[in-house]
């Protein structure tokens, strides 16, 4: 009779958690450049400053940073100190990912037909990733050491949830910006704070991919 | 020799055009131009100026062969037709095979070329159609994102049908290419060659007279006729570029030159537009 019983107060008493909502803060980031235009592509990351971050679920400790159609993509990406990152080659061309940075120095010669290796980002810090062929290929993998991280999208906007009540230090990133955009912010529960970032972004300076003529495109 | 029917060989380059935008791991370019040349005789007077749309195709495999070294491999066709003097037309069927050493990783590394290309040309005057190679080494360097240079070596050798065509050419090229902006390239380049130089010139030159008559190709009509000497070149040519999106570009080049020899000397002047397409 008990056996029987049992699974079902179990039930009955988890109905209530199920419909429970913890409360928990929201922001959502709208980054504009020097002429008003949305700034995609912004890697932004919240470190919370009243308690060290929440440990990382290792499940979550992966992404993927494809090669295809001769460019990275994508080409800014947050990840967690820890990530197992997948450089998949979705090109028939061979590509030859390095990057000399101090958090990750690697290479992996890829030959093409949707071969993949992967790296663990271990080191907090901004990693560049280019291809050793391909000079105008490269992508940012900024690793942070917090949950709570992500890139605008085209319009410029980013929203992050689930974030515990406090003081956080902001961070903004982007490949055309000289120094990261730092600021603190203070976030409270069932609330949405909602930040404007203006920022001021230097010119685009990727190496051109467009052929040349009579020139070697490789 | 029949001469290569001009429908032939433009169907040739659109059907191979096709075939390589289809191939896998291959990447193919098209190169589209147009030509104006203001001493297409390189003769010392009586200039003679053409204008001609050009056409090349190339497909091309890089393969990684360690850390620091590349190969490469390159089939192309390309075809001039010129508009006034369909004589000067010219096509060529080539294949490269090319060794890359870098040293280091990344895009300032700087980077060592070594090259070997077998040509077979086709001329509208069969004569002047024979087998040829480009021998080639080159160093590139970036400096900055914007800014990059590259010297480079170029051995060219022709063998034609009839010997006046053929000849052997040492190129020393230095080149600096300037990206205003992500799409706008501007790029010189000063080259000096040595080696053999072909020209056209009348019988009833000063310079040639009484030295009995020439065989004549009849590219410029009358009594012109192809001669060769041995000279040097010097020669300089400015190109502003305009990438429309990361496949294609259009550019415009101006390049001039002055070629000496014992018995001529003669300039050219050319101006050139052409649209590459990456596939």
């Amino acid at each position: 009779m008990l056996s029987r019983i049992l699974p079902r107060l179990h039930l009955l008493l988890s109905i209530p958690l199920i419909g429970l909502h913890l409360p928990a803060a929201e922001v959502r980031v709208a980054a504009i450049d020097q002429k008003g235009l949305s700034v995609a592509e912004l890697v932004i990351w919240l470190e919370p400053l009243d308690a060290p971050p929440p440990p990382a679920n290792p499940e979550e400790l992966f992404a993927t940073v494809e090669q295809v159609d001769e460019e990275f993509d994508p080409y800014t990406i947050a990840v967690r100190t820890g990530t197992k990152v997948e450089f998949p080659n979705r090109d028939q061309v061979q590509h030859h990912v390095y990057s000399l940075s101090k958090p990750a120095q690697f290479e992996i010669p890829l030959h093409g037909g949707d071969e993949t290796e992967s790296v663990v980002f271990d080191q907090a810090g901004l990693v560049p990733i280019g291809c050793n062929i391909h000079d105008w290929m490269l992508s940012y993998v900024v690793v942070v050491d917090t949950p709570w991280f992500g890139t605008t999208g085209d319009d410029g906007t980013l929203q992050l949830g689930d974030l515990p009540e406090g003081r956080y230090k902001l961070s903004a990133w982007h490949p055309r910006l000289r120094n990261a955009d730092e600021r603190e912010i203070t976030l409270f529960d069932g609330e949405l704070t909602e930040l404007s970032l203006e920022l001021r972004l230097r010119p685009d300076r990727r190496l051109r991919r467009a052929p040349s003529s009579g020139g070697a495109k490789y | 020799m029949p001469r290569l029917p001009a429908l032939l060989r433009w169907t040739s380059i659109a059907l191979a055009t096709s075939l390589m935008a289809t191939a896998q791991s291959w990447s193919p370019q098209l190169d589209l131009g147009y030509v104006y040349n203001d001493n297409v005789s390189n003769s010392i007077r009586e200039e003679k100026t053409d204008t001609a749309v050009t056409a090349r195709v190339e497909v091309s495999q890089v393969r990684i062969l360690s850390r620091d070294w590349q190969s490469s491999i390159t089939f192309g066709a390309d075809t001039a037709h010129w508009l006034e003097y369909t004589g000067l037309n010219l096509s060529h069927l080539d294949a490269k095979i090319g060794l890359r050493r870098k040293f280091g990783l990344g895009p300032y590394a700087t980077k060592l070329d070594l090259s070997f290309q077998g040509v077979r040309q086709i001329g509208d005057v069969s004569e002047w159609s024979g087998n040829g190679y480009h021998a080639a080494m080159s160093l590139q360097k970036r400096f900055t994102p914007q800014l990059s240079g590259s010297l480079v070596g170029d051995l060219r050798r022709l063998d034609a049908e009839r010997d006046v065509y053929s000849g052997t050419v040492a190129v020393i090229t230095s080149a600096l290419v300037f990206d205003l902006t992500p799409d706008w390239r501007i790029s010189g380049s000063l080259r000096y060659a040595e080696g053999t130089q072909l020209s056209w010139c009348r019988e009833s030159f000063p310079e040639f007279a009484g030295k009995g008559p020439q065989w004549q190709d009849g590219i410029f009509g009358g009594d012109w006729f192809p001669y060769k000497e041995e000279g040097h070149l010097r020669g300089a040519n400015l190109s502003i570029g305009r990438a429309l999106n990361r496949s294609s570009s259009v550019s415009l080049g101006f390049d001039a030159s002055e070629s000496r020899a014992a018995s001529h000397i003669y300039r050219n002047q050319i101006v050139s537009l052409n649209f590459i397409h990456a596939f």
